[in-house]
Parts: C-alpha cells; structure tokens; sequence
C-alpha cells in the first residue's frame, strides 16, 4: 500500500494529501481507517480541532519521522528525562509558545505519542532551573498568593532547595 | 464627525486661551490654530512628512528662543522666528517661557483629546490610531509593543489554562522534584497541579516509599508529603542512598521506611563508611520476629539496669588475667576485622578503668546508677558495639550467635533484674556466681 494517499481536512477546510502510512502514526487516524474501513481515494478525514498551520507542522513532523520504531510504552518506574530531544525536533520546536502549545493540543488529539512526548519535554525544559518569579514571567501565571501565602508556601518547599 | 470637533474645540479651547495665559506675546495666532487643528485628520501624516524635516530646526529654534526671552529681547526674536519655525510653534501655541503653564496647558489638552477620542466611533478611533502610529518614532512603538505584550502576552500564556488537566500533569510528570516544588510557588492552580498524587506516587514508589497508613480517598498531597519525608529523613538525593541501601542487603526498602531510614541517618553521622558494613551486621536478621513479650525494654529503664553484672564479670578477668573480649570471642568463635578488635579493646578498657574507679569507692554505692554510662547505652544505635557488655555473655542456650546483635536477656537474667528493684546484694551475689560457674565450665 506504498505510496497510498488519503486526504486530511483541517478547521479551516484546507485538505493535504499524505500517505497514509504516514498518516497512520496518529492513532486516531489509525483507529478511524480501521473501524470504518476508509479505503477509497475519495475519503477525506475531517479533523475539526486542527487549524492548516498547525496541521501542516504535524505532517511535516510525522513525515520525517515516519521510520522512527514505536515509542516505548510508558513504564512508571523509568525516570523521565528530557534531554533526549534530537536535534532535529529541537530545529523543529523553536517556534513560539502559541505554536508550541497549539502543537500539543493537536498531538493529544491525534494521539501522536512520538509529537506529544517531545513537545511536553519542551515545555518542561522551559520550566526547568527557573526560580518561581522567573516561571511567572514564562507563562504570564498570575501570583495569586497573598504575601503570607507566598512565604508559607516557600518554606514548606525549601526542602528541595540545595543549602 | 468636524461638527464635533468644532464644537468642543470652540468649548474647550476657548477658556484656557493664550489671553489667559499669563506670559503668552502671541494673542493674535488663536484663530489661524485653531483652523489647523479642526483641519480633517485625514490630511495631516503628509503634511506632517513634510514638516519633520522641519522638526529638529524647530526644536533647536525653540531653545534659542526660551533663552533669549529671557534676556527680554523678545520683540525682534520673535518676529524673526515668525518667518522660519512658524507652522509648528504657533500651530500648538506653546508658551515656551513658562514650564508651569506649559504643564498646564498639556494637560488640559491631553484631556481634550481623551473626550474626543472617548466620543468617536469605533472606526473612526481606527483612523485616529493609525495616523498616530504613523507618526511614532521607533521609540514609541516600542514603547507601545511593550504595553501591549504586557496587556496581550501572545508569547507568555499559562498553559494550565488552555490545556485539560491530563495535559498539564503529563508535562509536569517530566519534571523533577526541584522544579515541582518551585511551580507549586507560582500561583494556587499550579500549585494543585504539582502537588497531585498521579505526579508524585511514581517518585515514591521508584525508592519503595509508601504512606505509613492508606490514606483516605478525600485526602490529596499524600504523596508529596511522603516523598519530603523520606528525603528530609535521608537529607540527601535519593540516587546515592538508594545505591548505598540496596549494596547492604538485609532490607528490601519497602519493608522498613521510615524507621529504617531514619535510623540510616543517624548511623551516617556517627559511623564512617568503613563501619557501615558493622552497622548492617548489628541489625536484627530479616527471619527474627519480635518477641510477644519484649524483655528488652528493661534496658531502656536505667534505674533497672545492673550495673554491678558487669563490674563483677570485669574484676573477674581482671584476677584471671584475660580480657572479656578474647572469652567471648573464642567463646563465640567471631572473627572479626582487627580494626574492629581495636575499637573493641579500646572501649574495653575504658569500661574496666569505670569500674576500678567505683570499685574503689564503698560498697553501698555499688549499685547505684551511673548515669554516663547508661547514657551511652540508652543510644543504643550509635553504640552497639558495647552492649555486649552490659549483659552477661552465654546465658542463653544459643553458643555461635553473633555478639553485636542486640538480643533480650533470658528469663534468668530477668528475674534477675526484677530482683534487684528490692536492692538486694545477695541475689545479685548469687546471679554473679552462676555466671562465673558457667565461664568456669567453660
């Protein structure tokens, strides 16, 4: 089924034509070809929550990283790092945090675990080593402690701080 | 949309007009101003082009001439300045010499053009915006990016906010504990978040930390709460002391958690790492329950503590010329690192040196407590190594236990104990001469 296309239909009513192997690495899709048998040409798959921007980063994403094996399952016990990014996905997310964030949603939608792993590293590299001020300011969290509050809060953290 | 403008020029400008204004030599300009300023605004960016050239001369004019009105040549500066820097000068009817009024009339202009602005449609204010925008320096738009990344933060946004919960707490399951803890000082959403179970559970149960009791299903945080504990407990990074429990065998971790890492802790501070290995051997073997009844607790009571057992097993070796520690080693057939026989011998001594110093004072006080030492005994972790000593050695039927473990006293040895609470010498005489009897056989 080399070479075979199907169609894709974003918010926006854009259509792209992938592969549909490539297409097949969002289980989503995966499922949808599979139960209800979309075989013919013809078929478009709407995807409502997916504007064309977004989509088309999702594609490009998914294109190259069509050969990748299957991520591992996830295993609890495993610490989880963040510095396995390839640099390849690193080029590939320097985009701003609107994109980014939007990335995320479309990766949780199409249930791309490969996309939504490395984009969720992302955001956690970004909070990473930054003080609680300097996270505020990273995503405009508004500090609704009251002064009290803040320093109660800090001493019951201060554990994990280095002394 | 000029019908407004007229109207509320002719109401505004009229009260704060250059005859009012203490200072102001050009009454006559008013009207050929206020024609400007009522002119369409559509016009004004290309006329407004034309005089930026204008614009630096006209500032340099404008410093001469707030100088040289001061030295009161004014008539004839005046007039030659009527003919270069005219358009903008008199176009604002700035009143150069006095900052006072020239604040004063700003401000009274400035609200003229916040109730016209607040009156005009939306379109219209479109319009006005744009012209302004035009006419910006690259300082100003800045100025104003700035206002408006701060008003719309395009490139900030909170993503607990856009995302659903699963989201969230899937990016902060990257995170380490560090980073956890400083997101839950952010704001009280991301506090709830950083601080749920689903985040923290995996943490502890990686090292085999669980709750000490099942908490109810109401209850949040149980885990975060946990995991503090156990670092606190350890005060170090979980790696390192996870490698160094699981080279030292007894315990599984999920066994003992906090007990057994507290009492790691405290072994920490007072044992090197050599001794670590000693440490592991005093503790109780995986397979020996807890008593029901545990006698050993009398070891803690030190008004129930014989000291005297140990005085009398001391002046024993002493007439015989051995030392306790080569009876009980032979008699247990230990062998133990020379290191550790050199501690041994050492504190050997210094009890032998404690008990001649007693001996040497009357008999009545012999039984009577001595509180440094049970202080040493009472801390019985940091001191295993002597509470062989207390006890009298192979009263007990097992011959080859280790000598280190800590192990309750047998039923004889207790009725011992319980005897003497009546101060009773001669039972004590009598337990001392069975327990020689028993080295004698030996």
């Amino acid at each position: 089924m080399a070479g075979h296309k199907i169609k894709l239909q974003s918010s926006d009513g854009d259509t792209f034509d992938v592969e549909v192997e490539i297409a097949k690495q969002s289980a989503t899709i995966k499922t949808m070809l599979e139960d209800l048998g979309m075989d013919e040409e013809e078929d478009v798959i709407p995807l409502p929550n997916v504007n064309s921007a977004i989509l088309k980063k999702v594609i490009q994403w998914a294109t190259h990283h069509k050969d990748d094996p299957p991520p591992p399952e996830d295993d609890e016990n495993r610490e989880k790092n963040t510095n396995d990014i390839s640099s390849w996905d690193q080029d590939f997310l320097k985009v701003d945090q609107g994109t980014l964030f939007e990335l995320i949603l479309a990766a949780n939608y199409l249930d791309i675990k490969g996309l939504l792993d490395v984009t969720c590293k992302t955001v956690a590299n970004m909070i990473k080593g930054k003080t609680p001020e300097e996270i505020r300011r990273t995503f405009n969290i508004k500090n609704d402690f009251t002064p009290q509050e803040e320093e109660q809060i800090k001493k019951e953290n201060e554990w994990c701080e280095e002394k | 949309m000029t019908d407004l403008i007229n109207t509320s020029t002719h109401s505004h400008h009229y009260p704060p007009n250059p005859n009012e204004i203490a200072g102001n030599r050009r009454p006559a300009r008013p009207t050929s101003a206020q024609q400007r300023s009522t002119t369409p605004t559509r016009n004004r960016p290309q006329h407004n082009t034309t005089v930026n050239g204008l614009n630096t001369t006209a500032k340099l004019e404008q410093s001469l001439l707030r100088h040289d009105l001061d030295r009161t040549t004014t008539s004839i500066n005046s007039t030659k300045l009527n003919g270069k820097g005219k358009n903008r000068l008199y176009s604002t009817w700035t009143p150069l010499q006095d900052e006072e009024t020239n604040a004063r009339l700003f401000d009274e202009r400035k609200q003229l053009v916040n109730k016209w602005f607040e009156k005009w449609t939306d379109d219209q204010r479109r319009i006005i915006l744009d012209d302004i925008l035009a006419q910006c320096r690259n300082r100003q738009l800045t100025y104003a990016r700035n206002i408006l990344t701060k008003r719309f933060p395009a490139q900030h946004q909170d993503f607990t906010r856009l995302f659903p919960r699963v989201l969230c707490l899937y990016i902060f399951s990257f995170l380490d504990p560090r980073s956890l803890c400083r997101c839950a000082q952010t704001s009280w959403y991301w506090k709830f978040l950083t601080e749920s179970d689903q985040i923290w559970m995996p943490k502890c149960l990686r090292f085999g930390w669980t709750p000490k009791q099942s908490s109810s299903p109401y209850e949040s945080n149980v885990w975060k709460r946990v995991y503090s504990f156990n670092i606190q407990a350890l005060q170090t990074m979980p790696v390192r002391d996870y490698s160094l429990r699981s080279q030292s065998g007894y315990y599984d971790d999920q066994l003992s958690t906090h007990e057994d890492t507290a009492r790691s802790n405290s072994a920490r501070h007072q044992l090197n790492k050599s001794h670590s290995s000693t440490h592991r051997a005093l503790e109780h073997p995986p397979w020996r329950a807890n008593s029901r009844a545990p006698t050993d607790t009398l070891r803690y009571n030190y008004l129930d503590n014989d000291d005297s057992a140990l005085e009398s097993l001391i002046a024993k070796h002493r007439k015989y010329g051995t030392s306790i520690l080569q009876q009980t080693e032979s008699d247990h057939e230990l062998k133990s690192a020379t290191k550790e026989r050199q501690t041994r011998s050492r504190t050997n001594e210094r009890y032998e040196q404690n008990g001649r110093k007693r001996r040497s004072q009357s008999l009545s006080a012999r039984g009577s407590p001595s509180v440094t030492f049970r202080d040493e005994h009472t801390s019985r972790n940091s001191n295993h190594n002597h509470s062989f000593l207390a006890r009298p050695p192979s009263t007990s039927g097992i011959a080859n236990r280790p000598v280190d473990i800590p192990r309750p006293p047998s039923s004889a040895q207790k009725s011992k104990y319980a005897s003497k609470t009546s101060a009773n010498d001669i039972s004590n005489r009598t337990w001392h001469s069975t327990n020689n009897y028993n080295y004698a056989d030996e």
